[in-house]
Parts: structure tokens; sequence; C-alpha cells
């Protein structure tokens, strides 16, 4: 093979490669694929470097090259980033590449070979591994390894290339001439940071093969001079051999990218890819002779690229299924990469409408707001940021501004430099739970507000801690100034007062006994102030709330001081008491001394002045009921009136009520046509009360010598009492306001009536008292009916 | 030998009447405006007892209640009957809490206060 030759396969090589001599670096060779690099055309060939691609100058490879010229080292780097003019844009490459000094036999600088790799991808797909954060980092590591396995086998090769350069130099002593070409190609390809074959004839004997492509291969330099089939039979129904063929019959190069090959490595069949060069080397006819090999493995970066897209898809799956919404923004442009469906709901746009643009084009409202420093700051900082609960106007597309309530971070993604090159926004939209809470916290005001205005303590008891929180006018309550935790057994039952401790503590038992009391607590107690001493009388409610094992978990309440009320009703008591005593005895002698008095006429048979006294008595138990009715309401205005209930025959208290009647009155005709003998569980006396009051009322109000009917039904639950008159009537609008208290139908007909509208009230209260009911019937100039229901039970 | 009867009572009027009227059924009767005259029921020997329940000497503190329940407390006195007599409505309740055997309310009518010291001196 001649030099011709090989620069021909070098042409057609997809590594990068140009061979430069002198001091200045004059471009002898390059092929296409370094003149892709450089964004230039073949014109460069005969020019220095600097000239070729001026962008050059300023970066450090000239130098580089100078030194390589002048100190014969070879220089290796990797992940270089250069900056090219391509398209009269000047973009960023990555370039594995060497500058490898070649030197004559005796020791003279004869070229330099520049042998380059694009890299850009994989350095880009690198930082794309950073930016997918810490679930790349074991791959990131890997590739580590794999770098430091690399850098080996580098070391190898340099190791390997010193012994050549010995061969050479040995061979170069027998064969100065002729052979230094046929070495040169040889030691080009071992040389050669790819893998390199040459395939000899239509069997594919490997002729050359260096060791990269016995690496790749996974064999050594055994398979030297044997047909490809045998040194790998693995190929066969692989479609490589065909492929060779192919080349070797038509005289066609092949190109293949990224593809898959299955080969014996270490024993074991695996899985590798490759971009390769089948290419066809001719002798001087134009018979193909032979085929040249030239792979540079891709697996790594095949699988780099698959599980940076595994992972980026990943990332933005997470980011697309969340719950909440977020959005993933790149670069202090803040371009919107990507946003899910959570956070394109808050901003009220569509999907198309966000991607791919700035934060601030679409939203410019944001400008102003403290968003974008904040973003701002996290590609300065590195650090995460976070706010709970701030507030975003955002414009929808009407141009109407929304105000959010939002919970958000920022979370930077960084690239392999350890640049931020994005940020994760999480937004998470609280408006509604603002809005609820503020409703709730307005609420609790509004309750607060009514507590106090209805001058309420309250009490909050959490029976699972066990803790006890009163507020400030519970703690008046008990005489308790301070605002210190406050206990159930220390603060409240020994605030008690003794006489009622016992009892309360028994009914807030009962309360915690849903099965009792449905967890109702309604209790009055007095206390004895700790710090004050004095004595306030509470009017306790509340209610324990369970669990669903009905175990208390919860009571709540609210106190009322009701000393005044006490008080008020203590003077009222009094005076009842006061103003009984004083109108009963006058009354108590006056009577006393009648009886005397008319029990010594009859003795004397002084018959007028024994009627008078009569009429004395009468008037003088007139007197009495009046006072008693009085009385009366004023108790029952206290809420005084206790039931007397027994058991007795309602027949018989009709009976009696007529009887004594018919002893002050012999007016009317008193008439019981339905009797019932049911005996009932009632306050006999005030029954009796009621009764004498209606049939007083009757004989009142209708003419002389009518009749008067009493009814008593014996009903399924209740038993029905009526009395019914042939009197004046009432009118309708009346008799809505009968049963109030103090009120009297007028009419010429009632004046001459005596009475203070007090009897029909008194009888509904005490009906009332007894779960019963009364009402009337009436139809003027016809008569009235009054009826009233006791229930039986 | 006639029954004697204790009459605490503070309107002179009503106590007179009470006098009078038990003298004339043939009764022994010492009686006061005062609870002084009960210190008195060791020696005296009462057969029973009529109570005012609301004594001048008491102002606001009505405590005939008290006074019957010491009576009727104390095994020395248990068993002389005791009346409390009241204008207040509810009488009933305060005689039972006191342990009183009976009760008159105020008016009172004259034929039932007899038969009732009657009843408990028979």
């Amino acid at each position: 093979m001649n030099s011709q030759q090989l620069l021909e396969i070098l042409c057609l090589s997809r590594n990068a490669t140009a061979i430069y001599t002198t001091e200045n670096t004059v471009i002898e060779f390059a092929n296409d694929a370094m003149i892709n690099f450089w964004g230039k055309d073949r014109s460069v060939i005969g020019k220095t470097l600097a000239e070729a691609v001026p962008e050059l100058q300023g970066q450090p490879f000239l130098d580089i090259l100078r030194n390589v010229w002048l100190t014969g080292t070879t220089y290796t780097d990797s992940n270089t980033p250069a900056e090219l003019l391509i398209d009269g844009k000047l973009e960023t490459f990555y370039f594995d590449f060497e500058y490898r000094a070649i030197k004559h036999p005796s020791g003279e600088m004869h070229c330099i070979l520049h042998t380059a790799v694009d890299v850009t991808e994989e350095v880009l797909h690198q930082q794309q591994m950073s930016d997918a954060q810490q679930r790349e980092k074991d791959l990131t590591d890997e590739l580590a390894a794999i770098n430091e396995e690399l850098s080996a086998s580098n070391e190898e090769l340099l190791a390997t290339n010193e012994e050549l350069k010995e061969s050479y130099d040995n061979l170069q002593l027998l064969n100065q001439s002729l052979a230094e070409n046929e070495a040169w190609f040889r030691g080009m390809v071992q040389q050669a940071p790819v893998a390199i074959a040459v395939l000899d004839g239509r069997d594919l004997i490997i002729d050359t093969a260096n060791s990269y492509i016995l690496d790749i291969w996974g064999k050594d330099a055994s398979v030297i001079d044997k047909p490809l089939s045998v040194a790998l039979p693995e190929l066969e129904g692989q479609p490589f051999l065909q492929l060779l063929d192919d080349v070797y019959t038509t005289g066609i190069p092949f190109y293949g990218s990224e593809t898959k090959a299955s080969l014996v490595r270490n024993g074991k069949l695996e899985h590798a890819y490759f971009n390769f060069v089948y290419h066809p080397l001719k002798d001087g006819s134009g018979n193909t002779m032979s085929v040249m090999v030239i792979a540079t493995e891709v697996t790594e970066q095949i699988n780099a690229r698959r599980e940076i897209e595994k992972s980026e898809h990943r990332l933005n799956r997470m980011v697309m299924t969340s719950p909440i919404g977020m959005t993933i923004l790149k670069g202090r442009e803040l371009i919107i990469e990507i946003a899910n469906e959570n956070m394109l709901t808050i901003w009220n746009r569509d999907v198309d409408q966000v991607t791919g643009k700035r934060l601030l084009e679409i939203f410019p409202e944001l400008i102003g707001q403290p968003f974008p420093d904040m973003l701002q700051r996290v590609f300065d900082t590195g650090q995460p940021f976070g706010m709970d609960e701030t507030t975003a106007d955002v414009a929808m597309p009407d141009g109407s501004i929304v105000k959010y309530h939002l919970d958000f971070s920022y979370d930077p993604l960084f690239d392999a430099d350890g640049n931020v090159e994005a940020i994760l926004a999480t937004v998470n939209d609280i408006t509604d739970r603002v809005h609820s809470r503020r409703q709730i916290l307005h609420e609790q005001e509004r309750g607060r507000m009514a507590a106090d205005a209805a001058q309420l303590g309250t009490f909050d008891m959490d029976l699972v801690k066990g803790t006890l929180d009163w507020d400030e006018r519970c703690r008046t309550l008990f005489g308790v100034s301070h605002s210190n935790p406050v206990t159930y057994e220390y603060d409240f039952v020994m605030g008690l007062h003794p006489d009622d401790r016992e009892r309360v503590i028994q009914v807030i038992n009962l309360s915690f006994n849903k099965a009792a009391s449905d967890g109702n607590y309604d209790v009055e107690y007095r206390t004895v102030g700790f710090e004050d001493g004095k004595l306030r009388w509470v009017s306790a409610k509340g209610k324990v709330f369970f669990d669903e094992n009905d175990k208390p978990q919860r009571f709540l309440g609210i106190v009322l001081d009701i000393t005044d009320k006490k008080e008020d009703e203590q003077r009222k008591n009094d005076f009842i008491a006061m103003v009984s005593h004083e109108l009963k005895t006058p009354l108590t002698s006056l009577k006393a001394y009648t009886q005397v008095l008319q029990a010594k006429a009859l003795k004397n048979n002084d018959n007028f002045t024994a009627a008078a006294l009569d009429k004395s008595l009468l008037q003088v138990n007139k007197m009495n009921t009046l006072i008693k009715g009085f009385l009366d309401v004023a108790r029952l205005e206290s809420g005084k009136i206790n039931l007397d209930i027994e058991e007795f025959n309602l027949n018989n208290l009709i009976k009696e009520a007529i009887e004594e009647a018919e002893i002050t009155l012999d007016s009317h005709n008193i008439v019981l046509e339905d009797d019932c003998p049911v005996n009932i569980n009632a306050d006999r006396e005030k029954i009796g009360q009621v009764l004498n009051n209606l049939i007083s009322n009757a004989t009142k109000y209708s003419p002389r010598g009518s009749n008067i009917l009493i009814t008593c039904q014996h009903q399924q639950s209740s038993v029905l009492v009526s009395v019914k008159d042939e009197g004046i009537g009432i009118k309708p609008a009346d008799m809505e306001r009968l049963f109030d208290r103090f009120y009297r139908v007028s009419s010429p007909h009632t004046k001459t009536i005596a009475g203070f509208g007090i009897g029909l009230y008194l009888c509904s209260e005490i009906l009332r008292y007894h779960k019963g009911r009364i009402w009337v019937d009436s139809e003027i100039s016809k008569g009235t009916t009054f009826s009233f229901e006791l229930p039986l039970t | 030998m006639a029954k004697k009867v204790f009459v605490i009572e503070d309107d002179r009027d009503i106590r007179e009447t009470i006098v009078y009227v038990l003298e004339e059924e043939g009764f022994e009767v010492r009686s006061s405006e005062s609870s002084k005259l009960l210190k008195s029921v060791d020696t005296e020997k009462p057969d029973i007892i009529l109570l005012d329940n609301w004594l001048t000497e008491w102002k606001s503190d009505a405590n005939g209640q008290q006074l019957s329940k010491e009576l009727k407390s104390n095994p020395a006195t248990s068993h002389i009957p005791v009346i409390i007599i009241s204008a207040v409505s509810n009488v009933k309740e305060i005689a039972e809490a006191g342990l009183a055997d009976a009760f008159l309310m105020k008016p009172f009518d004259v034929n039932e206060l007899i038969s009732l010291v009657n009843k408990f001196t028979a």
C-alpha cells in the first residue's frame, strides 16, 4: 500500500484526521471529517492552520501544536471544548483529540498526525445526565469507570506505540526507503485511536487488526491470518459478513451507524453498538484486494443516551403526572420546557401557548412580582428556594388578574459542571384552602365575638391528651388571673364549691357516657375563686365528642356567669316570701277572729251575726285567692313552680271542684256529663286550681240559671276535660290572647266582672308544666268551651 | 290532765287567737313570739309544738324548718309532734324538709287548726 492509498483511506475515515508539517502548522492533509469539524472546505489544504481556521486564534490549540512540533511530544486530551465558526456562527464543540508527533528515524519531526473525535454529543449527554440528578449519578460513575478503562487502554496503546516505534526503527534500518510507507501505514493503523482491521480477499482473512479492534472483538492477536468467519463465528446469522462480501464484490464502501452487533467477549455473548466503515482497498487496476474495517464502539454512548432518555422521560413523567403544578424552566431566560396539566390550569393556558416560550413573555405581569428575582437567585446560588402561602397575580387570557395563594418551591437542576441549567418549579394552588381557612377564622372570630358579646367563657378539654383549655372569661369565673395551663383535677374540680363538687362530677361522667347522655352537658354550679375567694354562680353547657367506639375524645363548651341572675332570683324569692308573709298575716288573724266570732254568734243563736260573718269569711277567702294568684305568677316568672306529682282519681277531683263551686254559688246548674274514673299522675292541687278557675270563669261570663257542662274523656294516651258554658262567648280576636298574662277581655259586659287577668295564664302555665295543653272554642252569644288535655304517663 | 301546746308565732293577733281557740278547746297553752320558748321543752314537756316558719327574730332568714329538724333529730324531743305554720305557698315542702308532722297554711281555718292539734295529741 502506498501513502496515496493511505491518505485516501484517511480521507474516508469518519474519524477526523489531519496532518500538519512545520512549526507553522501547515495543513498537509485533512480528511472530510476534519474539514467538516472546521466548517471549511478543501481549500484549506496547504494553508497554515491559523490561516485556515482563524477562530482558533486565542484558543490554546495553535500553541499546543507548535509545542508538539518543537518538543516532539505527543499531546492528547479529551472532552476539550473548541469554538468553531460554522455557517458564520461560533459554536462550541467538544473533542477527544491527539496531536501525535511522527518523527523521522533520525529523530527529526516528520509531521503531526491530528486525530479528533467529536464528543460534543457525549459531553452534552454527560451534562444532561448531571441534570437528571441523583438517579444518573450511578451512570456517571459508570462512565467515569469506562473513562478510566479508556485511559488505561490509552496507556497501553502508548506502550504499544513505544514498542512499535522500536520495531519501526529497526525496520527502518533494514528497509530505509521502500518499507517506510508500509511501516508508516501499519504504524498509523496501530497508532490510530480507533479500531482498524484489514481483511484480505473474499475470504476476509484478517491481515491487520489493531488492539482496539481486537478489544472490540474480544479476541487476541491469534485471529490474525484467519478468515473473519472463523475468527468470529458468532457473526454467522448477523448481516456483517454479507455486507463485507458486498463491499468486496462491488467495491462500494459501506457506512454503518449505531449498528447493533453481537460479539462473544469475555466468554459471553454481548450486544454492542458501532459506527463503522467497510472500505474497499483496491490495487492499481481498481480491483478490490481487501476491505478495511474502521469501527468505533458507541455502546456506552447509546446506553447513556437511552439512560438519559429514560431518566428524562421519568422526570418528564414525574412532572406530567404530578398532582400539583410543575414546570421546568430552562436557563436564565426561563424557557418553559415542560408544564403539567395542573400548572396549565393555574396559568389558564394551553400547552402550546407556553411550551418553548419565555416565562416572562407569557406572563409579563410577573415582572415586578418577586418571582423572577427568586428564580435568578436560584441560578446564582444553586440553592433550592420555596415559600408557603404566598400570593401571585396571574393574568388570564382575557386580561383579568387572578390572585392565587400558592405554596411553591424552585429546585435547581444542575449540568455536568455543577451550574444551574434549569429550575424545576413546583406550585401548589392553595387558594381554596386559604379561602376556606379564612372563612373558618372569620367564623371563629364571629363565634368569639358572639361569645364575647354574650359574655360567654369557653372551655375545651382534650380527653385523649388530658389537657384543658380555658379562655380568659372562663378563668375569671374560677378566680384565675394567670394564663398558665390549667388542669381538670386541680383547677376545675378544686375550683367548684364543695357542696356542688360531687354533683357536677356526676353530671360530667354522665356526659362522657354516650348512651346515657349523647354527650350533652348542662349544669349550674358555684365556684369559689382561687385568688379572690369570691363565690360565683356558673351555668355551663357543653358537648362531648366521641370516637367510633363511643369513647369520649373532646369536651367543649361554654360557661356563663349567672351570679347576678342567681342573686336576683334570691331577692325575688325573698320578696315573694316577704309579700306572702306581709299580706297573709293580717288576713290570717282576720280570718281567725271572724271564725271565733262566728262560733260565738252561733252559740248565742245570733243568726244575723253568724250570716254576716259568713259573708266576711267569703271575702277573706276571695282576698286570699287573689294574693295566691299573684304569688303564683311571681313564682312562675322565676321558674319556681314545683309540681307535687301524686296519683289520684280525676273524677273525684272534678266532683270536689263542682261541690266547692256549688257551696259558694247557687246561681248555675253545674253538671258532670261524662265521667272517666281514671287515675292520673299530676299535681292534684294545681289541677284543682285549673278546674276551679275554669268553673269560676264559666259562672262569671254566663247568665244566672244557665247550665255549665263538664265532660271528662279518657283518650288513648291522655285525658280530655272540657268546661262548657252558655255564656256571652269570646270574640276571635280575644281568643288568641286569652292565655296571656294580665290579658282581660274588654267589653261592656265584662266591665263589672272582677279579676286581674291572671287565671287563664296560670292555667296554661300549669298545663305547660304538666306537658299538657289548654285551648278554647267559642261562639258569640252561644257560649264558650275551655278544654284541657293531660298526658296519662 | 290537759294536753300542753307550745305556740311560737311572732304576730301577736294570730298568736292570741290561736291561744284563745286552743284554750277554749281545753288545751294548756304556752305561747311566745320567740324561739326561746323551745329552751324549756325539756322541763315543760309539751305534747305538741306549733311553729311559725318565719319569725321576726330571724329577719329574712326563714328557718322554722331548721328548728323543726333539730327537734325531730334530737331523740329527747323527736316524739313531740311539730306543726309548721306559714304563709308561703310551698309550706308543704318546707314542713317535709323540716321533718314536721303537719303544716298549716295561712290564712288557716280555725276548725282545721283544732282538728290537727286534736289529731296529734289524741
